[in-house]
């Protein structure tokens, strides 16, 4: 075999060796499924393996409207799980009505603690710039020590 | 993390080594008298070159040297191969105006610090032998002179803080005090023994009177053998037992304020921890045989025309990282954090540690101190200044070797804090949606005291990001151990401060206490003049020395 830097060196042949390897590596990454890398360091999250936690459902309800722009998506929904999302949802909209009405209610009878302390600190700043200082300056007042040092 | 003791020796360790017998006594003593020593010096030299005029302005960063230094040189003479450890338990920290804690910067400092008529000073130091602490802190006030004397007396907040700290630490030693003899408590406390709250109530309505607050980080609390606080925020100390104060005790005072026709259940109690002993609560008895220091500071209102929360700030060294703050200063005191072992790479570094811990152990410490003769003050003026100089020189290894021990956690910097004024008006405009949940790290805190406001729901995060609306308040500080020694005469030994070398300063505060209280600290005080019907106090007295500038030129040691 002729040297790397050899006069007689086979340049077209290696070159198309190389090619053709290139070439074949591309069509077998083509057929075959690459294996993933099992760690999101590596690659993006939806790549990764999956891990045992992931949920396994198909749709997931996260409480999210879907974005505003639509994604072209391949994923199909059987007609019986949309029938279900869209139940959840309903019930899921109920719920919240009525959790907030509940909480308006509460509310309407009691003020929150906090909101009794706020007042509290409000009402104390008032009289300060109303009155000032609850502690008045004396005519007298204190003197301590003797003129040294 | 704590560490696996066998119970046996964390009886000796514990309960054992802290009986107040002779031994013990007078090692506190010892210590006791250094201390005054030392800031009897330190004043000293301030009053030369501030007051007097005899020589040149000493800068901040040579007074922290010229008393460490100073200090040392005591301790060298004393229990000469008897204890295993002894040193510096705080190192001098001079804090002018609104620095509170740990300002001490290093020799090579290239800054000018110089103190400006007007300046309230607050001295700091302590020394430990055998782990038997003393630490005292003293506020001076830097007047402007005439004939060699003051012109005038301070006016204003801080004399209103001066007075208000001074009576509250002469009442409160009266009243720990009275832990000897209960009978002699006064009548209107209406208590038969004297508790935390009782400590607090005292304390509270002393600073009120004055229109003062009581600063977060005010402590009174029982000192033992190795456990005298210097390592708070780092290590949690088991039995802690003491009055502490923080941003918490001041919204409930504003509470109390506004608290006129609806009743409002505030919760007074720190949150509980899994180490609940740990967690400071006013549920406590004075006992006689226990070491206590008083360590009260304060800040006046009177100048102010706004209501808030005084908290205090962590001082770095980044400039620019908040758009407001001009001062910027590294931290210089460090204190090795036990729990943490390494393997380290640089020589220097671990020649470092070594030292930090067979010479310092649980103490805190500077770099000034590490591999380097410090100044003998014994020696002339001129002679000092050299070694000065030539000590400016050595402080680059050291920082090369603090900087592996500091990155790997093997040892803390104590934060430089300022006192800030936050309006109340801001923190309870502030939208907060997270509630209390946030802790700032950086800020060291007894645990169950990590959130300032609890009530109002405001995280130490939360504050931390409301500085910016507040500004900077000048406090005062006056610390002092003593000792309620129950065993044979019944006598109150006061290690420090004192009339003798915390001299009061010349003030004069527009407030004055109310009849009632005025009667009871009357009658406290009293009982403190009085030994055969009061109580026997006792102040430890400083060595006596000759002293020209800043050499000493003679000693007497008894």
């Amino acid at each position: 075999m002729a040297g790397r830097n050899a006069i007689n060196k086979p340049k077209i042949k290696m070159l198309a060796q190389s090619h053709a390897k290139s070439l074949g590596k591309k069509r077998a990454n083509r057929r075959t499924i690459a294996t993933r890398s099992s760690t999101s360091r590596y690659a993006e999250k939806h790549l990764t393996a999956p891990r045992p936690t992931d949920s396994k459902a198909v749709a997931l309800f996260t409480g999210q409207t879907p974005s505003p722009v639509s994604i072209m998506t391949t994923t199909t929904l059987s007609n019986k799980r949309a029938k279900k999302i869209a139940r959840n949802q309903k019930y899921l909209q109920s719920k919240l009505d009525e959790d907030l009405k509940m909480k308006e209610e509460d509310e309407e009878i009691q003020p929150s603690k906090l909101e009794n302390i706020k007042k509290t600190l409000w009402k104390v700043i008032e009289n300060y710039e109303q009155f000032g200082y609850q502690i008045k300056p004396d005519s007298e007042g204190t003197t301590l020590g003797i003129q040294s040092f | 993390m704590s560490l696996a003791i066998h119970q046996d020796d964390a009886d000796i360790l514990l309960k054992q080594k802290n009986i107040l017998n002779e031994d013990n006594l007078e090692k506190y003593r010892v210590a006791g008298q250094i201390t005054q020593t030392g800031l009897q010096y330190l004043i000293s030299l301030i009053n030369n070159s501030y007051h007097l005029k005899t020589t040149a302005k000493i800068s901040v960063q040579d007074l922290c040297l010229l008393s460490d230094s100073f200090l040392f040189k005591l301790l060298n003479k004393q229990y000469v191969n008897k204890v295993i450890e002894k040193g510096i338990s705080h190192p001098t920290t001079i804090n002018v105006n609104e620095l509170i804690n740990g300002f001490a910067p290093e020799i090579d400092d290239e800054r000018e610090f110089y103190f400006k008529e007007g300046d309230v000073v607050t001295l700091s130091l302590g020394v430990q032998i055998d782990g038997y602490t003393s630490q005292v802190s003293h506020t001076i006030v830097i007047y402007p002179t005439e004939n060699n004397k003051p012109t005038g007396p301070l006016l204003g907040n801080n004399a209103d803080a001066i007075c208000a700290c001074h009576i509250a630490i002469e009442s409160v030693i009266a009243l720990l005090g009275c832990s000897l003899n209960p009978e002699k408590l006064p009548q209107n406390l209406q208590s038969s023994k004297i508790t935390g709250s009782l400590i607090r109530n005292l304390v509270d309505s002393i600073a009120d009177q004055f229109n003062c607050i009581v600063l977060p980080g005010s402590k009174i609390r029982r000192i033992r053998r190795f456990l005298a606080g210097q390592a708070e925020g780092i290590v949690a100390e088991r039995d802690f037992k003491g009055v502490v104060w923080d941003e918490s005790h001041q919204e409930i005072r504003l509470l109390k304020q506004g608290n006129t026709t609806q009743d409002l259940i505030v919760s007074e109690k720190p949150q509980s921890t899994n180490n609940s002993s740990a967690v400071p609560n006013d549920e406590f008895f004075i006992e006689p045989g226990e070491v206590y220091q008083i360590d009260l500071k304060m800040s006046g209102l009177s100048n102010l025309n706004e209501i808030g929360i005084i908290t205090t700030d962590e001082i770095d060294q980044f400039s620019g990282k908040n758009n407001k703050q001009d001062f910027n200063s590294k931290s210089s005191i460090f204190i090795r954090d036990f729990a943490i072992t390494h393997q380290l790479k640089l020589k220097t570094a671990r020649k470092m540690l070594g030292e930090v811990d067979k010479k310092f152990s649980v103490y805190p410490f500077k770099l000034d101190y590490i591999g380097n003769e410090l100044i003998d003050n014994e020696k002339s003026q001129q002679e000092i200044n050299e070694q000065i100089a030539k000590l400016k020189q050595s402080m680059k290894s050291n920082r090369l070797g603090a900087s592996e021990l500091i990155n790997r956690h093997l040892i803390k910097s104590k934060p430089i804090q300022i006192t800030k004024f936050v309006p109340l008006k801001e923190i309870l405009l502030t939208s907060n949606p997270t509630g209390k949940h946030g802790i700032d790290l950086s800020k060291p805190v007894l645990p169950g005291m990590e959130i300032p406001l609890p009530n109002i729901g405001i995280s130490s995060i939360k504050l931390k990001s409301l500085l910016k609306t507040g500004f900077n308040i000048s406090n005062v500080r006056e610390s002092t151990t003593i000792i309620i020694n129950n065993n044979n005469n019944n006598e109150v030994l006061r290690l420090n401060g004192g009339e003798q070398t915390a001299n009061i300063n010349w003030i004069h505060s527009n407030y004055k206490l109310n009849q009632d209280l005025q009667d009871t600290i009357n009658y406290l005080i009293q009982l403190t003049k009085d030994k055969r019907f009061g109580i026997n106090l006792k102040t430890i007295n400083p060595y006596k020395l000759k002293q020209q500038n800043a050499s000493v030129e003679s000693m007497q040691i008894d």
